[in-house]
């Protein structure tokens, strides 16, 4: 694997020509530079959601307490808004109404807001997701990957495949989030690791692409059968990966901070056991910063699945030895003390994304000479089902944490009601802060407004309107839900 | 026992993905011919105007053999993309002194049940895992070629030299003056601009991502063809080409492209030995494992996900020596052995190794890790290796549905429906019944629910009959505390009424049907061809019976590659 945004291929930009680079480069400015200003995204997930009673603060506004299973994320409370009351309405409607699995239900709906992909059991969101939305406004004609870095935390066995389908690529395939932390850091900064000095200039070579589009021409006109359409398939296909390659030269790509991952290339030995979950979360959330800390992606995505069984309950915990999945422990059908278990599970969660947001903090700005990554990311955080006593999946009242910098435009330290609010919603509100045009995102249907009080210091969102949703007509089990 | 044992046309549906559609689970034979994934059949498929067999209905033996005789043909499926396995197995037999990239272990996600325009797209996928690979790799190969091959002196008339022979191989065809005036003017140009080593590297490139490398084309897809009255005629270069593809998943060697040049290609006689030589080879071996990777998709073991509490030692050392004791089998049995199909259904032969020993908890003085007949251990055919039962089972418990949709679907190509769409599935119940009852107590309820019932009871004996064997593979007695019970009845499934009292008697049974034969055949032409096969077509696919005896996988193979199916195209579509 090469090093996709080495100073190789930037100092071979400079001969190459300002030719390929700087339209690409000046077609960004405008719309990354749009107000409100965040630039990075960074999305965490974990199934299965939190024990209610446990989790959310018992007052909204500055002034409010973390609980037992929240409580890590009084280290950054003034870099958040913890939010509550708020529906992943979309994935109820599509239990509830349209019949799907619950369990792929909430999941494939979080992030997208709209109906689960049509097809089989288990097939994916139905549209693209925030992480692909983000970055095809960001970089409209780079490919998903070039963008984002889609990592995931698995367990030993990380049960079916449905429970992954979390996030959809614009091109309408399923994202597969990378669980080896070796393979992720490969992918980013190439297979060698990053030890020693990056690869010496290569003096640049144009030729390939236009003798390949002679040959295309004159093996075209070859064929009985014109093959016009697939052979230009196959050009753009190639003339949009040299330009990405180009693109890749940017300044902005240029990774700043390089040797610092070493530290984690020391660490990528670790074995991909169950008993390595919470170090392999860890190393994948460095990666993440480090990626968007060097330029090498603007988006990333951490992904924790859960696997039925094999979720460890970390150390220290009481107890602390038992082997859990998640959906056992969320059911309430294993032996010990379900809520006390949950609510240790969700202490690590929260431990992780505070420190998911202070190593943001801690990072270097690829795009600026001064302030940190944090200063221009948006770091999202929340789950898709919660149910309280271990009776089911309900996608209402999900927890949800959003973490800001100064430039994302949001009001943070705070506990905001979102008043019944959905994640389609919120969804909407950060796309907003990335200086996207106003619109629904997902379906329409739970997404009128964007989720008011985010920008404000309030401890309340407006009342929303949980008419958006028809209880009345929910089928038993969800009306459970609902109550 | 009794068995209903279908004749040979009732195997023309949807042949090239090696099913056929039974509907509502009765065994019967349905015309549906869209494939497992659900798509439309791929461009090419004949329309030879033949009577259709109606519903649930065999044909008589005689209808196939008049068919037979009909000489009709597919149409031309024009060209397809290499497969991954073809470009990573082209690349090492072009450069078999660079070390290789593992490029289809990256970037092919699924075995290609059919190798078709559809499945094998270029897109911007596909570019960006192939284009910094080929980078990579070809800039060692060139500095191989350069610095420890042939070309140490760098002088331009040995760049060239090699240049143009990589160019002939990979291209498929000896080239034509053009194609040599355009590779050598660009090598002059682009050594001249950027240096013998990188410029000779990029014309490597330019050959290897030229379309002329990354497509395959068929007969009647260029102008040159020359049409035979009502058909185009592989010959020569285009021949030597498609079977490279079909028994080597390669490119042609030189040899090949010489007999082609020599016209050794255009006579019977010619191609036998040239076939034959191709056969013999090593490499043929390869170009078998591809395409039972893409029946039976036993390669998923090394994807095989299990429990680490109940399977701590099931690691990637056992998954690689189940996945090489299954292809070393596969190759046993049709290469050395000679075997016919029904092989697939009873062969207890095996080549275990030390480790997948020690975790089967096979007896170490009995069998040692080497080849040998493994019936003591319960082996019966391929259904029963370990890398079979493990990619049928789940991670902690094994799966009655996997294992019986493997019979079934995979070596009887019968066909079983998806579930209903509105089927409301309580994941949690499940797990319940999962955890107090054994997978046959659970089997049973399942088939005593109407909704469920006529498919479960059509399928889930197939997989009753190995509930012997774990997740893993491994011999057990008890499962969840119960006494493990393989018998199963058969009440005309796939032809098949009964009782048998495990899955050797079952295995036994299927291989009386003859469905094996017709599966072998369908998924070998639907694997080398990029076509479709009418009802007509499939009576052609299988050679007929010498002495009422089933002929062999190699020469079922082997006649359908010298048959007018295979050499021969309709000019309906041009």
């Amino acid at each position: 694997m090469k090093l996709r945004f080495s100073r190789r291929r930037f100092l071979s930009s400079t001969t190459l020509g300002a030719v390929s680079v700087l339209p690409f480069y000046k077609a960004l400015t405008p719309q990354a530079q749009a107000a409100p200003n965040a630039k990075f995204l960074a999305v965490m997930y974990n199934p299965f959601g939190v024990v209610r009673s446990n989790w959310f603060p018992a007052t909204t506004g500055r002034n409010f307490e973390f609980k037992a299973s929240s409580a890590p994320l009084a280290a950054v409370k003034n870099d958040l808004i913890m939010l509550s009351r708020i529906d992943n309405a979309m994935g109820e409607k599509n239990e509830c109404k349209n019949g799907l699995d619950q369990h792929q239900a909430g999941v494939s709906s979080l992030f997208a807001g709209a109906n689960m992909k049509p097809g089989k059991f288990g097939s994916g969101p139905g549209g693209p997701t925030i992480d692909s939305q983000v970055a095809k406004h960001l970089f409209p004609d780079r490919h998903h990957d070039q963008v984002v870095i889609n990592l995931g935390v698995r367990s030993t066995e990380h049960g079916d495949a449905w429970i992954r389908y979390l996030f959809l690529k614009t091109d309408g395939s399923i994202v597969n989030s990378e669980d080896d932390p070796g393979k992720a850091f490969a992918a980013l900064f190439g297979a060698g690791g990053t030890a020693g000095a990056p690869p010496a200039p290569k003096k640049p070579f144009t030729g390939l692409k236009d003798a390949l589009k002679d040959d295309l021409l004159t093996f075209e006109k070859r064929l009985a059968t014109p093959e016009r359409e697939r052979f230009q398939k196959y050009m753009e296909s190639f003339e949009a990966y040299e330009k990405s390659m180009a693109v890749q030269m940017a300044p902005e790509n240029l990774c700043k901070d390089l040797p610092s991952s070493s530290s984690i290339a020391s660490q990528l030995k670790a074995g991909f056991r169950s008993e390595n979950i919470w170090p392999i979360a860890r190393l994948q959330m460095q990666l993440a910063v480090l990626a968007l800390s060097c330029g090498a992606r603007r988006v990333a995505t951490l992904h924790l699945t859960d696997g039925f069984r094999g979720y460890l309950v970390p150390p220290g915990a009481t107890p602390d030895t038992g082997v859990f999945g998640g959906h056992d422990l969320s059911h309430h059908t294993i032996s010990g003390d379900p809520i006390k278990l949950r609510t240790n599970l969700n202490y690590n969660h929260a431990k992780l994304f505070a420190e998911f947001v202070t190593a943001l903090k801690g990072a270097s700005n690829p795009l600026s000479g001064s302030g940190t990554l944090f200063d221009d990311a948006v770091l999202l955080w929340g789950s898709c089902i919660s149910g309280e006593g271990g009776g089911g999946h309900s996608k209402l009242q999900v927890p949800f944490t959003l973490a800001a910098g100064r430039n994302a435009g949001f009001v943070t330290g705070r506990h905001l009601d979102a008043n019944f609010g959905t994640t389609s919603m919120l969804m909407r509100s950060v796309c907003n802060a990335f200086g996207m045009p106003d619109r629904p995102f997902g379906d329409a249907e739970f997404c009128a407004t964007p989720l008011s009080g985010l920008t404000e210091d309030v401890g309340s969102s407006a009342p929303s309107a949980r008419s958006v949703m028809d209880y009345k007509n929910l089928t038993d089990r969800c009306r459970g839900h609902a109550a | 026992m009794a068995v209903r044992r279908p004749a040979i046309g009732a195997f023309g549906f949807g042949l090239a993905l090696g099913s056929l559609v039974v509907s509502s689970c009765s065994g019967k034979v349905d015309s549906a011919a869209q494939g497992e994934s659900g798509e439309d059949a791929p461009p090419g498929n004949g329309d030879d105007g033949a009577e259709t067999v109606p519903p649930g209905q065999v044909p008589d033996a005689d209808r196939c053999a008049e068919l037979r005789a009909a000489r009709l043909l597919p149409t031309s499926a024009t060209m397809r993309r290499l497969s991954w396995d073809e470009i990573n197995n082209a690349w090492t037999d072009l450069f078999p002194q660079t070390r290789p990239i593992e490029l289809a272990a990256q970037a092919e996600t699924s075995n290609l049940p059919l190798r078709t325009q559809t499945n094998l797209e270029i897109n911007e996928t596909f570019i960006r895992t192939y284009r910094p690979a080929l980078e990579t790799f070809i800039g060692r190969a060139a500095q191989a070629l350069i610095t420890t091959g042939n070309c140490r002196s760098m002088s331009a008339a040995c760049l060239e030299g090699e240049l143009l022979q990589t160019a002939k191989r990979a291209w498929r065809h000896n080239l034509e003056p053009e194609e040599r005036t355009f590779l050598q003017s660009k090598l002059a140009a682009w050594t001249a601009e950027v240096g013998a080593v990188e410029g000779f590297a990029a014309a490597l490139q330019l050959v290897l991502t030229s379309p002329r490398f990354l497509f395959l084309a068929d007969p009647g897809a260029f102008k040159s063809d020359e049409a035979e009255d009502t058909h185009y005629t592989a010959t020569g270069d285009r021949l030597a080409g498609l079977w490279a593809a079909a028994v080597w998943a390669s490119v042609p060697d030189d040899a090949l492209l010489a007999a082609s040049a020599n016209g050794d290609l255009k006579d019977n006689t010619g191609r036998e030995q040239a076939l034959d030589r191709m056969l013999a080879d090593p490499r043929a071996k390869r170009g078998f494992t591809a395409m039972f990777r893409a029946w039976f998709a036993h390669n998923q073991v090394m994807k095989a996900v299990k429990d680490e509490a109940l399977y701590p030692a099931f690691n990637d050392d056992v998954r690689k020596e189940m996945l090489a004791d299954t292809e070393a089998t596969l190759s046993e049995l049709v290469f050395d052995a000679k075997e016919t199909p029904n092989a697939l259904l009873s062969s207890s032969l095996g080549s275990p190794g030390t480790k997948m020993v020690e975790l089967l908890g096979w007896n170490k003085k009995n069998i040692a890790a080497k080849r040998q007949d493994l019936q003591r251990v319960g082996r019966h055919g391929i259904a029963t290796h370990p890398a079979v039962l493990a990619i049928t089972s789940k991670s902690a418990g094994t799966s009655i549905v996997n294992r019986g949709r493997f019979v079934v679907e995979k070596l009887a190509c019968g066909h079983v429906p998806p579930p209903p769409k509105n089927l409301d599935i309580d994941q949690v119940k499940l797990e319940e019944e999962a955890m107090r009852l054994s997978g046959r107590q659970v089997a049973q309820m399942h088939a005593s629910d109407p909704a469920c019932a006529t498919c479960h009871r059509f399928m889930d004996p197939f997989g009753m009959a190995f509930e012997n064997f774990d997740p893993i593979g491994r011999e057990r007695t008890l499962d969840n505390g119960f006494a493990i019970d393989t018998s199963v009845e058969l009440n005309d499934a796939l032809g098949i009424t009964g009782k048998f009292a495990g899955a050797a008697e079952l295995l036994n049974a299927v291989a009386t049907t003859g469905r094996a034969e017709h599966c072998f055949a369908s998924n070998f032409a639907g694997f080398v061809m990029p076509v479709t096969f009418s009802e007509t077509q499939a009576c052609a696919l299988t050679p007929e019976h010498k002495n009422g005896e089933m002929p062999s996988m190699l020469s079922i193979a082997r006649t359908f590659l010298l048959s007018d199916l295979f050499l021969l195209r309709s000019q309906a579509s041009l």
